[in-house]
């Protein structure tokens, strides 16, 4: 039997729009999961691997509250990426994504979704980024491609916690070197000192526990 | 005994002149000066600084703390404390000469050693009392003023050190701070001996610390050779105290090379005292 060319071409508009749909689903059970947590606190351990900064494990109370609220205080200093900690803040979890199903993806021994998301908010920074989804509706693991900031990714670790509410979250960013004033130091040894590369990439490991979920967190704590 | 009692007298000597007191009023009000600079303007210039880092992550904590002053504070050590020891410390022997006193205090059974020696203790405990007076102020003022935290230094790289190990690495950069304004009190020192007037001696330990820095500083292949031979080039190492990973080795051969200068330009100084005609 000859395969009529029309009918090759709507098998595949069909696998598609399957395929399309499937992504949304995929999606949607990421949302639903999240929606389950109105809000939480966890303890956070914060490691900073950046070339030009260095500062010691940091320790920090996390604090979020539905739908993008997020604040962290911590024991004297500390940074913590702006991008890819919290998966919550990060967004690409709603309605207005196009998302495109991509492949099935092994991740550890965890087999998992891989998605394409593109935010159709004309001012979002993220112009496109990827998702690792597993079965129970977990982020594994997220690429971003900002407008300004270059790439991103972060890889999620989960204990087993009821919420799937991630341990560990090893962020992967680019970074500018910062230029530093010797005005303001007065290091003039710097001045001989060959400036390093100006774009690098830095590393963040965020670990969690702790974490109480659901306890009516006021919006005072993010003033 | 006599030394101990020659050392009284020359400090003594010291803290009774007006002179002495402009040191201490400079630092007094340097400190309150660049606190109130840091006051008005601190927090831009650190966000200005941090603006790279600031894209990419969020802060927490206050930066802009008495520790940090008291680091920017300490950095301007080697441009005005070599004045200000070198005012006090070239007058110790040129003064003498100059009123014409060493004849009078060398009748008395006290050996130009000892005198020399003394002499030398007392400058060395003057230049000790700016770099406390230094330390304290800048720490304590900046804290009360600033309040306490972490403490951030911006050399190549962005150190952040936790408040719990900030202070040890301030007592021993002070301390080698101390070490360096030593060699200028010895340079000073050994000068104020050449001379028979205290201008020749301050001007002059100036001039040989701004030559000598400019040669330290400047990367050219002609300095690379007397670099390690002068002692600016290591006067600076106790920013290596806010290093992340801190070089002993490094600080120890530069102690070194700084002790030297001290062993060298005191010895030379005695052997001229010893030998010289005292006229006047």
């Amino acid at each position: 039997m000859k395969k009529h060319p029309l009918s090759l071409f709507l098998f595949f508009l069909t696998l598609s729009a399957w395929a399309q749909q499937d992504a949304n689903t995929i999606l949607t059970g990421v949302r639903t999961n999240f929606l389950k947590v109105k809000d939480y606190t966890a303890d956070a351990e914060i490691k900073v691997d950046v070339d030009f900064v260095k500062i010691p494990i940091k320790k920090a109370k996390v604090y979020y509250k539905q739908p993008d609220k997020f604040r962290f205080k911590a024991e004297g200093f500390a940074l913590l990426p702006k991008r890819g900690a919290n998966l919550f803040t990060v967004n690409l979890i709603n309605d207005n994504v196009t998302a495109i199903y991509i492949k099935q993806e092994v991740i550890g021994n965890i087999t998992t979704d891989v998605i394409k998301v593109i935010p159709l908010d004309p001012n979002s920074d993220i112009i496109l980024s990827t998702l690792w989804i597993s079965r129970d509706y977990k982020v594994y693991k997220l690429e971003s491609t900002t407008k300004n900031q270059g790439t991103f990714s972060a890889r999620f670790q989960y204990t087993n916690h009821p919420n799937n509410l991630p341990a560990q979250v090893e962020i992967t960013f680019d970074i500018q070197k910062a230029e530093i004033p010797v005005g303001f130091t007065l290091d003039m040894e710097s001045l001989n000192k060959k400036s390093q590369s100006k774009n690098t990439t830095g590393k963040a490991t965020v670990k969690y526990s702790g974490y109480l979920v659901n306890t009516g967190l006021s919006d005072a704590v993010f003033k | 005994m006599t030394f101990i009692l020659t050392t009284k007298t020359e400090l003594y000597k010291i803290f009774s002149r007006p002179r002495t007191y402009i040191a201490y009023a400079a630092i007094l009000i340097i400190i309150l000066a660049i606190q109130f600079a840091i006051y008005a303007d601190g927090q831009k210039l650190l966000d200005f600084t941090t603006q790279n880092l600031r894209e990419s992550f969020d802060f927490s904590g206050n930066l802009l703390n008495g520790y940090f002053i008291s680091y920017l504070i300490l950095n301007a050590l080697w441009v005005h404390i070599p004045l200000l020891v070198a005012l006090v410390v070239g007058d110790l022997l040129a003064g003498e000469a100059n009123m014409g006193t060493f004849r009078f205090i060398l009748t008395k059974p006290v050996s130009r050693i000892t005198l020399c020696t003394s002499k030398f203790i007392a400058a060395i405990l003057y230049s000790a009392s700016l770099i406390i007076l230094l330390g304290i102020l800048s720490l304590a003022l900046g804290v009360l003023l600033f309040g306490s935290g972490d403490l951030i230094v911006l050399r190549d790289t962005i150190n952040i050190f936790s408040e719990d190990d900030i202070l040890w690495r301030f007592i021993l950069a002070f301390a080698y701070g101390l070490l360096g304004m030593c060699v200028v009190a010895a340079l000073s020192f050994f000068l104020s001996a050449l001379s028979d007037n205290s201008i020749g001696p301050i001007i002059g330990t100036m001039t040989i610390i701004i030559a000598c820095t400019i040669f330290s500083s400047l990367d050219v292949s002609i300095f690379h050779y007397v670099r390690p031979f002068l002692f600016t080039t290591y006067i600076t190492e106790w920013r290596s105290f806010f290093d992340y990973q801190i070089d002993y080795q490094k600080i120890t051969k530069a102690s070194l090379v700084l002790l030297a200068h001290i062993v060298i330009l005191f010895s030379f100084t005695i052997y001229y005292f010893n030998k010289k005609d005292i006229l006047s």
